[in-house]
């Protein structure tokens, strides 16, 4: 944490702004239908190509073109400063035009991001200072002072999707999905799978799909890991998980198995799928607001655990 | 100086012990950056192209640390090398484009002749419609009704469509947008989210299949 805004001058890290990043800068808010859109625009385009820049000095790979700021139909519409770290996520680069103690980064910017770096941009000078980073923002006002030195980034970025995120089912009622996770019409919807939710006496409140990978040691094998909530009171919430084949397959690998996992990991229940199983399921189980579980999937040595955790108090809101 | 060069080129010793793409490399590779560009020992000269010279000079050093030899000169010595033979080479393209280039020439009149201004024009050509403006009426038209049936939450007047209108031309903000379809401060706090990744994607398409991109 930065405690005094002298200290931003040590370790702010220099990048010059060169005349490539002014030509992308020029042409792109050359698109735009109004003159402040063309200013945001320009702005945040310096911005991305600055931090950019500065990757590829680091060797830290990135792809521009799969940003968002790089398209131009999404640029009219959202005031979005994305770069995309090859394998992470995507960062977002915010930048100042003068330093002041806070930094504005619009609702739209926050949303699945790994990260922001605020980027103070000289163009007189043609000169850029990234001057720090964090990892999340509350509201739209990022304090200067929270910032972290660009000096701990690499170890930063190296850490990041060692986990996957942590699942408030909460949300799930709220309609508010964490990234990975889709309703069962979404995904309907973009692939030809034939989910089929075998349900025969409950009418769950809603479902949730994830797409699992277990290819690694094992070759192709994406499963469907399902997650649904029957009821839910102020006691407690009904769940039910299956996994199903996914990938217009019609059986599940055989040996593939589901475990309830408590908070500190230990199995509290555990299915395996045998030859021509179309689904295994876990008995239905409860959970209070204040607890939390895990799935594991496992097939031979390949596993992937999913943490999930119910919320105290409003909906949405977790108690930190 | 001599300190800096000690720091640096023990910096780049280190450096090489690690494994190339490794976390523990490209913190060494920061610490060397930032030393020497703090430092302002790097040769500098005020020509458009120096800031690209530099980072084309950053890249190639930092991914190239086994070339520099210690006995041979300083660290910052090796990086002006490598910096001025990038300069060469922009003043060189420049110089080249340059020739190809015509100017308005003098006459032995003293008058001037503008080749440029002589020749024809061109004959009226179809606009291409900007960027913007294809993009607004494919909004507006919303031709296969994708926009207007990605709803937020069910509620029909929330839908794509909709938010991207209000988003621009002119960009409405958050709150106000907020206030017209009274949201909860819950809902409010999961619009953009909605707008980020149900909304976005469609944008993403149409930007891609128009070849944007």
């Amino acid at each position: 944490m930065i405690d005094d805004l002298k200290v931003l001058d040590d370790i702010s890290v220099p990048v010059m702004i060169t005349q490539d990043a002014r030509q992308f800068a020029k042409q792109f808010a050359g698109q735009q239908s109004s003159p402040q859109k063309a200013e945001q625009v320009y702005m945040n385009t310096l911005a991305v190509c600055t931090v950019n820049n500065y990757l590829r000095i680091l060797g830290i790979p990135s792809d521009l073109t799969t940003s968002d700021s790089w398209n131009p139909t999404v640029r009219l519409v959202a005031d979005v400063a994305d770069l995309q770290i090859t394998g992470k996520g995507r960062l977002e680069c915010r930048a100042m035009t003068t330093i002041e103690p806070i930094c504005h980064v619009p609702l739209e910017a926050q949303d699945e991001r790994i990260g922001f770096i605020v980027v103070h941009i000289d163009e007189a000078q043609q000169e850029a200072a990234l001057l720090g980073f964090t990892d999340r923002v509350q509201g739209t006002e990022l304090a200067l002072s929270q910032l972290r030195s660009l000096a701990e980034l690499p170890a930063y970025l190296d850490g990041l999707g060692k986990e996957n995120p942590l699942v408030v089912l909460n949300q799930w009622l709220d309609d508010f999905f964490e990234a990975g996770w889709q309703t069962a019409e979404t995904l309907l919807g973009k692939t030809t799978m034939d989910l089929v939710w075998r349900f025969r006496d409950a009418h769950p409140l809603t479902k949730g799909v994830k797409l699992l990978d277990l290819g690694m040691e094992v070759g192709e094998q994406t499963v469907a890991l399902l997650v649904a909530i029957l009821s839910n009171d102020e006691q407690e919430m009904n769940i039910r998980v299956q996994v199903q084949p996914a990938a217009g397959k019609k059986y599940l690998p055989p040996h593939l198995k589901l475990a309830l996992l408590s908070e500190s990991d230990d199995v509290l229940r555990e299915v395996q799928s045998r030859n021509l199983d179309n689904f295994i399921q876990l008995p239905d189980f409860s959970c209070s607001p204040g607890e939390a579980f895990g799935l594991r999937i496992e097939l031979n040595d390949a596993s992937i655990t999913e943490h999930f955790a119910l919320s105290t108090g409003q909906h949405g809101a977790i108690q930190q | 100086m001599d300190d800096l060069n000690e720091n640096l080129q023990r910096l780049i010793a280190d450096a090489l012990t690690c494994p190339v793409g490794s976390v523990k490399r490209q913190q060494k590779i920061q610490r060397i950056y930032q030393l020497v560009m703090k430092s302002k020992k790097l040769w500098k000269e005020y020509s458009p192209y120096y800031n690209d010279a530099l980072q084309e000079m950053w890249e190639y050093c930092c991914q190239h640390l086994e070339e520099y030899d210690p006995t041979v000169c300083s660290v910052i010595t090796w990086l002006d090398d490598r910096l001025k033979k990038r300069l060469r080479y922009h003043r060189d393209v420049r110089n080249r484009e340059r020739n190809r280039q015509v100017f308005t020439i003098q006459t032995d009149e003293g008058t001037t002749f503008d080749p440029i201004e002589n020749l024809a024009a061109r004959s009226d050509i179809q606009p291409i419609l900007e960027i913007w403006q294809e993009t607004l009426n494919w909004v507006q038209s919303d031709p296969e009704e994708r926009l207007r049936n990605t709803l937020f939450r069910k509620r029909q007047d929330i839908n794509a469509q909709v938010l991207f209108l209000m988003r621009f031309p002119t960009e409405t903000p958050w709150s106000i947008i907020a206030e017209r379809f009274q949201l909860t401060p819950a809902e409010t706090k999961y619009l953009p989210q909605f707008y980020n990744r149900r909304c976005l994607p469609l944008l993403r398409e149409f930007g891609i299949s128009r070849g944007y991109i």
